[in-house]
């Protein structure tokens, strides 16, 4: 075994912990633009052209509906959608990244002692990041040209908080994997695109055939959704059920994420 | 922390890599050994499924089983041929490796040069990177803000400091990690090869600031192919080979031994037959009589050219040991070839009171080139040496060996000794100095 007692006090460490994953974060944020002419404003204006899409395309041409609203219109199916995209893109893009986090720093863990587990932390960081504005301009979208915010905008950090828990718990797992498997890299990809139809981001559950309801109503993804979008967006009543249920996987993935991190971060300089 | 406290503790450390023989062996593997543990203990089938995943991979051990102790203020240099284990060692150090047996422990701050600019992130400009190799290193930002400016004050690359890493050279790169190693104030400074990239004046003040940082009581990890830069700066030598301690002792004699390790792949030389006259037997006896090798310090090799008697003469033609300034000593050697040698050569060294070398030629340098020597052959060489060098006591080291085939300047020892003399350079005092310095250049003047 390897002992170090560099001994810095706790506080210290959190400290540097705390700087760490801002500088890293900042980053990851930095990363998507740098070198580009309007830098970070990209940050906005990328969800502002997507949302901009989403409502010329559902609200005005394809004019679906999600029938859970007697009086819905084109823009409520729109800007529902974009809720729901808003949510299935944190989870498809930390499906998309997580396996390459830690074998695209070798140095980092080969050259260097590193706190590792904080590389996730930071791009799952800066994923949430660039989602919340994405919110603000769906929520943005809403108080225009939508219906206007309701009093059950309050519930949405209570609805969201364990998706945060199971992209961060996604995100160790996934990036402790890709170091063993790399495989993992090419079956992640269609795992997203079963989570986008399986999410109820185009269609309320009420919609759903009983045999594809039993086996949908296990992903916690999906009740996140339809939560965000139901309860949160238009004030419908919320099932207390699905919320817990939520809690419940993310807490799991979030604890299966950090533990399985935990045990394979001392091999990962031997795999890489 | 008193001064005598092992800073670094290894016992019985070792380091084996697992080799998969296929990458799906290690699914593999990892599936039998869950089946194994099903069964219970020492029976049958537990031991049959914990075969079969052991035929998935071999192990390769890249460090043996060694134990040392580094205390505060030793400066300790790892030598060794390209796949001894020095990195390895030095990953273990550094605490980036787990090792499979024994342990290591370390106290203190670890600032590690392992590899050019690693930990630098190449999108991002050099000032961050600092603060980002700060945290690695574990200080917090407002530390980094204290110590930015002498760090780029050390690094000196001017206007760069604010551009993307990526447009760095690997000069200016090791420039600004090095920077960021030495002004953090670590405990334990961990040098591997890193110094090699910058020019002259960026390696001296290397060298100069890590001999402040050992001055101040770190601790200095340092490993190189550059045996001169290791003896110049360490006080302590590690030898590894094929991933066993050698010799732990002073840089001099780690050198040494590391320069008389022959290559397993050591081409084995077709007897030949020499045409050169037998040595005469009162000119052997003379030698025998008036032997320096076997006084000397310390001696290496496996001999198969061996140096059988060495003298030194004035020029006084005596065998006294003193030599005035400027004037040649005749540096005689006895060699015999204890089995065929195809292409033998043989060399002399001068060491200061300091064991720094001040000279070392030999047959290659001078295009002396030597007869193949049959098994049982002997010949003497005489080396006529100018002592233009500063007034003092001085050693000697000798070395027989063989030309490499890979070039002009590779070859190993079959036999070296070190440590032979002391030889006095002398000067009448009341004569002026002739020159100041170490030695005496090639020096003229006119009127431009």
């Amino acid at each position: 075994m390897a002992e170090s007692t560099a001994s810095p006090s706790l506080w210290n460490n959190l400290a540097i912990k705390r700087d760490l994953w801002w500088q890293f974060t900042v980053r990851a944020v930095e990363m998507r633009h740098r070198g580009s002419y309007l830098g970070f404003a990209w940050s906005v204006l990328n969800p502002l052209m997507m949302a901009a899409l989403y409502v010329s395309v559902f609200g005005l041409i394809f004019r679906g509906r999600f029938h859970v609203l007697p009086d819905e219109t084109g823009p409520d199916f729109a800007i529902g959608v974009f809720l729901g995209l808003i949510l299935f893109h944190l989870v498809a893009e930390t499906l998309a990244i997580a396996p390459t986090i830690i074998i695209g720093q070798p140095n980092l863990v080969k050259k260097v002692v590193f706190p590792l587990e904080m590389l996730p932390l930071a791009q799952l960081s800066a994923l949430w990041f660039h989602a919340m504005i994405s919110l603000v301009l769906c929520l943005l979208a809403q108080l225009i040209i939508g219906r206007g915010l309701s009093i059950g905008i309050l519930w949405l950090p209570v609805i969201l908080a364990p998706l945060l828990l199971l992209t961060l718990g996604l995100g160790w797992l996934l990036a402790a994997i890709g170091v063993f498997f790399r495989d993992i890299g090419q079956i992640l990809p269609v795992l997203g695109q079963i989570v986008l139809w399986a999410s109820a981001v185009f269609y309320s559950p009420g919609a759903l055939p009983a045999a594809a309801w039993a086996v949908l109503k296990w992903n916690p993804m999906l009740h996140t959704v339809v939560l965000a979008r139901e309860t949160a967006l238009w004030n419908q009543p919320m099932s207390p059920t699905h919320l817990a249920y939520t809690w419940l996987a993310g807490a799991a993935v979030f604890v299966a994420g950090a533990w399985f991190f935990r045990a394979t971060k001392r091999s990962f300089a031997e795999e890489l | 922390m008193s001064a005598t406290k092992p800073i670094i503790v290894a016992q019985e450390l070792a380091k084996a890599y697992r080799i998969w023989r296929h990458p799906s062996a290690r699914a593999k593997a990892a599936l039998l050994d869950l089946a194994a543990s099903a069964f219970p203990r020492g029976s049958g089938p537990r031991a049959a499924l914990a075969r079969s995943a052991a035929a998935g991979y071999r192990d390769f051990q890249a460090v043996l089983p060694l134990s040392f102790e580094v205390r505060r203020g030793e400066a300790v240099g790892i030598i060794g041929r390209n796949g001894s284990g020095k990195s390895t060692l030095l990953q273990l150090i550094a605490g980036i490796l787990q090792p499979t047996a024994g342990r290591i422990a370390t106290h203190g701050r670890i600032s590690a040069l392992l590899e050019l600019g690693s930990g630098f992130n190449p999108e991002f400009t050099g000032r961050e990177n600092v603060y980002l190799n700060g945290s690695i290193l574990g200080l917090a930002s407002r530390e980094m803000d204290r110590l930015i400016d002498p760090i780029i004050d050390f690094a000196d690359i001017g206007e760069f400091i604010d551009e993307p890493v990526k447009t760095y050279s690997s000069g200016m790169m090791m420039r600004l990690a090095f920077a960021v190693a030495v002004c953090v104030q670590p405990d334990i400074l961990i040098v591997d090869e890193a110094l090699s990239v910058g020019d002259v004046f960026f390696t001296q003040k290397c060298f100069n600031r890590i001999r402040e940082i050992l001055a101040g009581g770190a601790t200095l990890i340092f490993v190189s192919h550059d045996t001169a830069a290791v003896q110049n700066l360490c006080t302590r030598g590690l030898l590894l080979h094929q991933g066993k301690l050698l010799h732990d002792g002073t840089p001099e004699e780690c050198v040494t031994r590391y320069f008389a390790l022959v290559p397993r792949s050591a081409p084995a030389a077709k007897p030949a037959a020499g045409t050169h006259a037998p040595v005469r037997p009162e000119a052997r006896a003379e030698m025998v009589q008036h032997d320096l090798v076997a006084m000397a310090r310390s001696r290496h090799g496996e001999r198969q050219l061996e140096i059988v008697a060495a003298t030194f003469t004035n020029p006084l033609d005596t065998h006294d040991r003193e030599v005035p300034l400027g004037a040649r000593g005749t540096i005689r050697l006895l060699l015999r070839a204890n089995q065929p040698v195809l292409h033998p050569a043989a060399g002399i060294q001068l060491f200061d009171r300091m064991s720094n070398l001040i000279f070392s030629a030999g047959t290659p340098q001078l295009n002396f080139s030597l007869p193949p020597l049959a098994a049982g052959q002997e010949i003497l060489l005489d080396f006529r040496l100018g002592f233009d060098v500063q007034p003092g006591e001085y050693t000697l080291g000798l070395d027989a060996g063989e030309l490499g085939p890979e070039g002009p300047n590779t070859g190993f020892f079959h036999d070296r000794v070190t440590g032979v003399g002391p030889i006095t350079v002398t000067i009448d005092a009341h004569a002026p100095f002739p020159f100041f310095g170490a030695a005496r250049l090639p020096l003229e003047i006119s009127h431009a």
